[in-house]
């Protein structure tokens, strides 16, 4: 019996040693319908073709961005049904003394689907269900994130938020 | 009624081909042994051989009808001819007459329940699905086929054969009965065994409480195998006590097979070996070594069948299990990690309730009793020879139970458990009995002087025998009636065993004669027979299915994958969550950039260690020399370590397929491409998932000598946003290893996801049963 295991054991183990080696595949011809998808994070390489109007650039930290007063984004929503809009985002403190609580819209194609009020500073994540009928299938859509207030930056520019990321799920 | 002629006669025939190799067997060695005890352990024993025998034909593509009944027939005329006209065997020592009437009486209540639930439509979870379910594939194939996408196959099945030979007979329950053959023949023995050792009183109490055990009842009546191995357990156990006797050298066969039967019956039964060779080596006076090759030698004809199918199909002889020892494409480790991880505790965060659960609730897939909460008494039993050799077999065949919590993992061990408690009682009856009876004799002796003086006045005795054994009696017939009571299905039911768990709750006559429609009885008890018929009506001949969980293989023809059961299964699950899970999607980037320079292979190594759970993972490698991408030439050779055989997954340019360790990170993993020539590149990136937070990447190359020396400082990490097209890109990688359909129970996580999204997906509904949903890719 012994004698057995061992034999089985070695040449198991013998086998084992050889690992084995493959060509490549048939390479699969992937066909994506968009070259944007419906979620974004500020970190993404590809950022730039999300952003349509008023982000800042951000070289030196490239995980936030500014967003101004009219912020718009534009994604491609595969499918409409049961999405969740969600968004990652900061009330800066020097911007919330200045302006107090901060009221975001949101917009699908310019038309209001939601808001969320930022009542202290700091950095907050909020997800809401998308209502039937907001969003267009199979197709862009413009998502504008608007402050009800901004404030003037170093710069002179009207800041309003910071974002991390923002997008619809499944 | 055919139907019912033709189980019982699959059955039957079964029983008694196998009871007549064993009798064969027993002529051959010329072992004699005791009525009774002598057709029991040659159906014991002859089980092993017909299963044995069974394996062979699989292997040889003759599991057929036809092959069946005639060795049937042949074993049944060869022992007609041969072990007939033995002389006539000595009797067991006689039952009294109150002991065979206490014990036919709760034997043939519980017997005809068994009876009538064997019989009646298979629908226990695991029998419908892969004992069944295997059993019904080796008929229609003929014998084995190689099956890699089902880790049942490749764990032994030495009961199946026996299923298979009955299954061709009487299909389902012809097979469920001849596990119940073995639920009858344990307590018969068991009584057989305390008839021969005089220990009846013992015997009869562990066989009761065994037998009626709610947990054995509902497991011995359906197509599994654990009372199945406590049979073989005890009949070892048996020959092992009468060979310590009689030191018969031929007992040492049966001894053997029995203990290579008990590994094939059941993984879980591989200490029956090392037990029987432990209990020869102990009391083998002397020639010890040529007795215990005899064991060893015996016990591998029956072991060494499904080791060496393992080895020759899996690549490790002990799969589904060691496979960190024996690495193979079709059961990754971190499997095997979770699953042994999850039977070792249910996810229970203390094992404390345990023997609560496993005694009164049922919680742990069912309970042996709550009168099992007594066995720690047992241990009063160890002042006997024969309790410390029955309390010894309870421990080994019970330290299986440390690797699966789940009650029926305790089977094998009830019986001695019982015994032992048996012999307590025995014990404790006695010792009462002394105390009561001591004392009275101390009053007599005072009024008599001396208890001889009594006997002559003829005064009634101060203390006999009799007193103890009444005692003993009484305290043991008390025992097993509450045990019965507790037991009994109706009464389970009322609540007296809390929630219940896997367990008998009626009587199901009607179905068991066919007079309720086998149709009707398995739609009604049996939730996914529904969806395996229409799995046979929808897909066709040699299609596969994908399945979040088990489907009544036993009831379809068609191959399930179920995504737990193999690495096949667990790759397609993957690609699913792929495009779900943020976490899973493949955004990450590593770009490893230098001087262009021709090389001869690259390989990407991964260095963090350290106690890191994560499973490494890349979507995709890709070469550039500057921006342009080397497109990948048949040429190239890749490979990886570990997990070699999912590398194409990294090479295929389908971002939702990925190479995965399926093993913790350690530092030393590699994936590596080798070029037959020189190619000039200048970047190689890696595309992988977040999945992985603590991944570390070095990159080398090939020397001309052949060595693996750095390329590249630290990788740049980035991200890219998740794609559209993603789930279609799932299903397209799904159906591209050959698996048309999904199934979906809706109340599965997943469920929701293609209700939702079958557009994206590329799927559209093939039929929906029961709350279960098929999915045919399109």
């Amino acid at each position: 019996m012994a004698h057995w295991l061992v034999v089985l054991v070695s040449a198991a183990a013998l086998s084992s040693c050889a690992t084995p080696s493959f060509p490549p595949p048939a390479q699969y011809q992937f066909a994506s319908p968009h070259e944007i998808g419906s979620f974004v994070n500020m970190r993404y390489t590809d950022v730039e073709r999300y952003l349509v109007r008023d982000f800042l650039p951000n070289a030196e930290t490239p995980v936030w961005r500014w967003a101004g007063a009219h912020p718009q984004l534009r994604f491609f929503i595969e499918t409409a049904n049961e999405l969740t809009f969600s968004i990652d985002y900061t009330c800066a403190e020097t911007l919330f003394r200045k302006t107090g609580p901060v009221t975001l819209t949101f917009l699908a194609n310019d038309k209001p689907f939601g808001q969320k009020t930022c009542t202290r500073p700091g950095r907050a994540q909020f997800s809401m269900k998308v209502p039937p009928g907001v969003l267009v299938p199979n197709a862009v859509n413009l998502i504008g994130i608007e402050p009800d207030k901004t404030a003037q930056g170093d710069t002179g520019a009207a800041l309003g938020f910071i974002l991390f990321s923002a997008g619809f799920l499944s | 009624m055919r139907e019912v002629v033709y189980i019982l006669f699959g059955c039957a025939f079964t029983v008694a081909t196998a009871a007549a190799f064993g009798a064969l067997l027993f002529r051959g060695l010329g072992i004699a042994l005791r009525k009774r005890e002598h057709t029991l352990l040659a159906f014991v024993c002859g089980s092993a051989v017909l299963s044995l025998l069974v394996f062979l034909l699989c292997a040889v593509g003759q599991a057929r009808k036809g092959v069946f009944l005639w060795t049937g027939l042949a074993a049944l005329i060869a022992w007609y001819l041969r072990a007939r006209n033995v002389p006539p065997p000595a009797f067991l020592p006689k039952l009294s007459v109150q002991a065979a009437a206490f014990f036919t009486v709760l034997f043939s209540v519980f017997g005809v329940l068994y009876f009538f639930n064997a019989m009646a439509p298979e629908v226990s979870p695991d029998g419908a699905v892969y004992h069944l379910g295997l059993v019904s594939r080796y008929l229609k194939w003929h014998g084995f086929h190689r099956v890699t996408t089902d880790l049942y196959v490749n764990i032994s099945q030495g009961l199946e054969m026996l299923f298979l030979f009955a299954f061709a007979f009487g299909r389902h329950s012809a097979a469920a009965m001849v596990h119940c053959a073995f639920l009858f023949t344990l307590p018969l023995l068991m009584l057989c065994y305390g008839r021969r050792f005089g220990v009846a009183r013992a015997a009869i109490c562990g066989a009761l409480l065994f037998f009626m055990s709610p947990v054995v009842g509902i497991d011995g009546i359906s197509a599994y195998n654990d009372v199945g191995l406590a049979t073989v357990a005890f009949a070892l156990f048996y020959f092992l006590q009468i060979w310590r006797e009689d030191q018969n050298s031929k007992l040492l066969i049966p001894i053997g097979l029995l203990a290579g039967f008990a590994f094939a019956i059941k993984y879980t039964g591989f200490l029956a070996g090392p037990y029987a060779l432990g209990f020869v080596a102990w009391h083998a006076p002397r020639q010890r070594m040529r007795r215990l090759l005899t064991v060893a030698g015996c016990a591998a004809i029956l072991i060494s069948p499904w080791v060496i199918k393992n080895v020759i199909w899996f690549g490790n002889p002990a799969s589904p299990f060691l496979n960190s020892i024996f690495p193979n494409p079709y059961i990754h480790v971190s499997f095997e990690r979770e699953y042994s991880h999850f039977f070792r505790t249910y996810n229970m965060p203390s094992l404390w309730p345990v023997p609560w659960m496993a005694t009164v609730t049922g919680a742990l897939g069912g309970g042996v009793g709550p009168v099992f909460l007594l066995a720690p008494i047992a241990l009063l039993s160890l002042r006997k020879r024969m309790g410390r050799s029955v309390l010894l077999a309870a421990l080994v065949f019970g330290v299986p139970y440390a690797a699966n919590i789940g009650t029926r993992f305790l089977i094998p061990a009830l019986p001695f458990l019982g015994f032992a408690m048996g012999l307590a009682l025995d014990e404790i009856a006695a010792g009462i009995s002394l105390l009561i009876t001591g004392r009275a004799s101390l009053r007599l002796m005072r009024r008599t002087r001396s208890s001889t003086n009594a006997r002559i006045t003829g005064e009634p005795r101060p203390f006999t025998m009799n007193h103890t054994l009444e005692g003993s009696a009484v305290a043991i017939g008390l025992v097993l009636i509450v045990h019965a009571l507790l037991s009994w299905p109706k009464l389970i039911d009322l609540g007296i065993s809390g929630d219940g768990g896997w367990q008998l709750t009626t009587l199901p006559a009607r179905a068991a004669l066919r007079i309720v429609p086998e149709e009707r009885f398995l739609n009604e008890h049996l939730p996914h027979y529904g969806m395996a018929r229409l799995i046979d009506r929808v897909v066709p001949e040699g299609g596969h299915v994908f399945a979040f969980n088990p489907v009544a293989e036993a009831y379809t023809t068609r191959d399930i994958i179920v995504y737990y059961q193999s690495a096949m299964g667990e790759s397609i699950k993957d690609a699913i969550l792929v495009p779900q899970l943020t976490d899973f999607m493949p955004t990450a980037r590593f770009d490893f950039q230098f001087p262009p320079r021709p090389l001869q292979g690259v390989r990407v190594i991964q260095t963090a260690g350290g106690a890191v759970p994560d499973i490494w993972s890349i979507s995709e490698l890709r070469l550039f020399n500057g921006e342009r991408e080397l497109p990948r030439d048949g040429s190239w050779r890749l490979t990886a370590k570990p997990y070699p055989w999912d590398v194409q997954l990294a090479f295929d340019n389908n971002p939702v397929t990925r190479w995965r360790s399926w093993e913790s990170m350690r530092p030393g993993m590699f994936i590596q491409a080798d070029f037959t020539r020189p190619l000039l590149v200048s970047r190689v990136r890696v595309e992988c998932a977040h999945d992985q937070y603590q991944v570390r990447l070095r990159l080398e190359r090939r020397d001309d000598s052949g060595k693996w020396i750095s390329l590249a400082g630290a990788p740049a990490g980035s991200d890219v946003s998740p794609k559209p097209g993603w789930r279609r890109a799932a299903t397209d990688a799904i159906k591209a290893r050959g698996v048309g359909f999904i199934l979906v129970e809706d109340s599965h996580g997943q469920a929701r996801e293609f209700q939702v999204n079958p557009a994206l997906w590329g799927v559209t509904v093939a039929g929906q049963w029961n709350g279960s949903t098929l999915y045919r890719i399109e």
